[in-house]
């Protein structure tokens, strides 16, 4: 699967992966792989792009520029001096060729490189109920549109996408069966 | 015994509960509560035991104590498949009754009373047709096929030898069912051949045929057991006008009136108890057998006279007389000595029949009902008292189990009336002296406690007034919880069955009695025909 990014942060629950190209990070809700042998797969929970600098703050360019293209085109260097980063929930690792829905026992390592995720590995985690339960308890204010997405991503590879969104809310509704409201807002976004 | 092979569809796991309380199951996410009904037989498959209860309540509940403020938009369809059975879900509460042992020992001894509660997370499913069998019998095993528990084909059996071991009561507010309830324990007592039956037959039900709901004319015993069954009648008219004539028309001499009776008709006369008790100065007056045609022969002179020598008020006396003239106009009490219909019952009784004592016209009299019954029984408690005291020296002596059916039974056995005759005393004692009695009622809180208590199985139809709930439930353990069950039977064709002919309280659909099928299933078996063309012609 195609390279994407390095991990320039790493923890027991999660990684920050920077992109190799500006403004090329996977969609909210995507899976990811990093390392090469004993991978972890993470959920794309938050992105950004600042400045490389963190003491040379990005500043207005456009004012007097006909569209955004023209503020890129006239400061070539803007692509040099900022990234696009994203944080992943870690969900699972592999070990001997099997997929664990668990958090790996030891976080990646730093410039381990990440990966999209193949069609397989999406299905092996679409009804994870241990996966559900890692992101919506993470305490992420997102935490809920990140799920949501992962569904609906899912959604798409399935022979029967609508009978995997009703599988699947069945699960969701179990991991916050405590909270209605939210699985109320949470259900919303499946539809 | 292999459990797996009688599994039906799990209904869910067990949460929580005691014995005392019942276990609660919370209910698979793909059973709704509407599939479960209250009354219903269910087996838990515990760790060591397999559990058959009944569903004492269904409720609903939610992980969210919120959700009744925050619904959902229950129009949104995958929002409420998404959250039913786990944000909001169903649950059961099961009253354990029996435990079945999965070791061949354990199971070799049958159902025994459940002395503890199944573990967590037991599961849960209906009951089988085998669970029934396992648990109440079968026709083959000697069970009478009373009828189905509810929602299920399975036939649910009664032990009648246990039964007519002791008083029973088919209980039940009018229209639900309890003639029908009866004419079948009655043909089960038949069949059966473990008693003898006398039914006092108040509204002609049981003799040659009765009415259904439906207006319909539904077979007596006598149709269908006509070798075995003798009718007995007070109204030979009514009789003829029903296109059959009784075996033996019934009449009463004053002579067999006593005291007791009158004291027993005290309500239904308008006596009070001055002149009700005024009887017993009578006949020490006048002596047991003659007190009544002579009292009703005094002029108001003699009254006044007899009042001071037997020191009672005479105004009293003068209410007696007037009173006791009412029981002179019916047509089936004689001045004149009568033949012995006691004897004539107990006769046909020892040769092993069935009478049906039909009242006709007066059955709808309570003091004619009441006064027949009393006297009746009180002569046969007399014959099967000496016949069993007798039996104690020679077995070939011992009377036969003898089951009385009485109707209206509070008016025979309310506090004030069972110490004072004879029902109340059979319902206490006769067992000991091989009679038993079937009371049919539809006001059992009226009936005495004590004669409550002793009644072995009661057959419950629906019954609407919490008094009578609670009398029919008196000590009965988990009671409490099955006041409910007992409340919300359907008001045709159903009833709650417990005590000692059932090994557990049960929800009964009765079966059909009415329809040409259900004659069938009763037809007698070759021995009995043969025996009556017997008796009838004599041997071949």
């Amino acid at each position: 699967m195609a390279r994407i990014g390095e991990v320039v942060e790493s923890d027991t629950n999660g990684f920050l992966v920077q992109s190799y190209e500006l403004y090329k990070c996977p969609a909210l809700g995507s899976l990811v792989r990093v390392g090469t042998n004993d991978s972890v797969f993470g959920i794309v929970c938050h992105s950004t792009t600042v400045g490389i600098d963190p003491s040379r703050l990005p500043i207005a360019r456009g004012e007097f520029l006909k569209d955004e293209d023209d503020v890129y085109d006239q400061n070539p260097q803007l692509s040099r001096l900022l990234k696009t980063q994203f944080r992943s929930i870690a969900v699972g690792y592999k070990n001997m060729d099997e997929i664990k829905p668990f958090l790996p026992p030891y976080p990646p390592r730093i410039h381990s490189f990440a990966y999209d995720c193949s069609e397989d590995d999406i299905k092996g985690f679409a009804n994870s109920h241990d996966l559900f339960r890692i992101v919506l308890l993470s305490g992420l204010p997102q935490s809920d549109d990140v799920v949501a997405s992962f569904v609906k991503n899912c959604a798409v590879m399935m022979e029967d996408p609508s009978g995997y969104k009703r599988e699947a809310s069945r699960i969701l509704a179990s991991v916050i069966s405590g909270d209605s409201q939210r699985i109320n807002s949470l259900l919303r976004r499946l539809e | 015994m292999n459990f797996e092979s009688s599994w039906t569809r799990p209904l869910g796991v067990v949460v929580t509960g005691s014995l005392g309380e019942g276990v609660k199951v919370r209910l698979n996410s793909d059973v709704t509560v509407e599939e479960v009904r209250l009354g219903a037989n269910v087996v838990i498959q515990g760790q060591y035991n397999r559990f058959v209860g009944v569903v004492t309540d269904v409720a609903l509940e939610s992980s969210d104590p919120t959700l009744q403020y925050n619904i959902p938009d229950v129009e949104n369809k995958f929002l409420t498949d998404a959250m039913s059975g786990i944000t909001a879900y169903g649950t059961i509460t099961v009253e354990p009754m029996l435990t079945i042992g999965d070791d061949p020992l354990s199971g070799s001894l049958g159902p025994l009373p459940a002395k503890t509660v199944p573990s967590h997370f037991s599961l849960v499913s209906e009951a089988t047709e085998e669970d029934i069998f396992n648990v109440f019998g079968s026709e083959t095993s000697g069970g009478f096929w009373i009828g189905s528990p509810l929602d299920m084909e399975a036939k649910l059996c009664l032990n009648i030898g246990e039964m007519v071991k002791r008083s029973n009561g088919v209980f039940g507010k009018s229209g639900t069912g309890k003639t029908f309830l009866t004419r079948l324990l009655l043909i089960g007592i038949l069949q059966s051949g473990k008693a003898s039956n006398l039914i006092f037959d108040m509204h002609n039900e049981y003799g040659w045929q009765g009415t259904s709901e439906r207006a319909h004319s539904v077979k007596g015993l006598k149709q269908l057991f006509p070798s075995q069954v003798s009718v007995f009648s007070l109204d030979h008219e009514s009789a003829q006008r029903r296109g059959f004539s009784p075996d033996h028309v019934v009449r009463l001499g004053y002579s067999d009136i006593v005291p007791e009776d009158i004291q027993l008709l005290k309500e239904t006369l308008e006596l009070t108890s001055v002149a009700a008790d005024a009887a017993y100065s009578l006949e020490n007056h006048f002596g047991r057998r003659k007190w009544f045609s002579e009292f009703l022969s005094q002029s108001r002179q003699e009254l006044n006279d007899m009042a001071d020598v037997i020191n009672v008020n005479s105004s009293a006396l003068a209410a007696l007389k007037r009173r006791l003239e009412r029981i002179t106009r019916f047509d089936f009490v004689s001045e004149k000595n009568v033949e012995d219909s006691a004897a004539l019952i107990i006769d046909r009784l020892r040769a092993g029949q069935h009478v049906v004592l039909e009242f006709g016209k007066h059955g709808n009299n309570p003091t004619s009902y009441m006064l027949v019954a009393n006297i009746l029984t009180r002569r046969i408690y007399d014959i099967y008292q000496r016949q069993k005291e007798a039996s104690l020296g020679d077995l070939n002596q011992e009377p036969p189990n003898l089951v009385i059916t009485i109707e209206e039974a509070h008016r025979f056995l309310s506090t004030s009336m069972a110490s004072q005759n004879i029902f109340g005393t059979i319902a206490r004692e006769m067992r000991k002296y091989n009679v038993t009695l079937l009371v049919v009622d539809q006001r059992p809180s009226d009936i005495d406690e004590e004669v409550m208590s002793q009644i072995g199985t009661k057959i419950s139809c629906l019954l609407d007034s919490g008094k009578d709930v609670d009398a029919v439930l008196s000590g009965v353990s988990g009671n409490r919880k099955l006041r409910g069950v007992l409340s919300r039977l359907d008001s045709r064709q159903q009833a709650l069955i417990f005590g000692h002919a059932v090994p557990m309280p049960v929800v009964a659909r009765t079966r059909d009695y009415g329809t040409v099928e259900s004659y069938s299933a009763f037809a007698p078996a070759k021995d009995v025909l043969d025996k009556g063309l017997e008796d009838l012609f004599g041997p071949t």
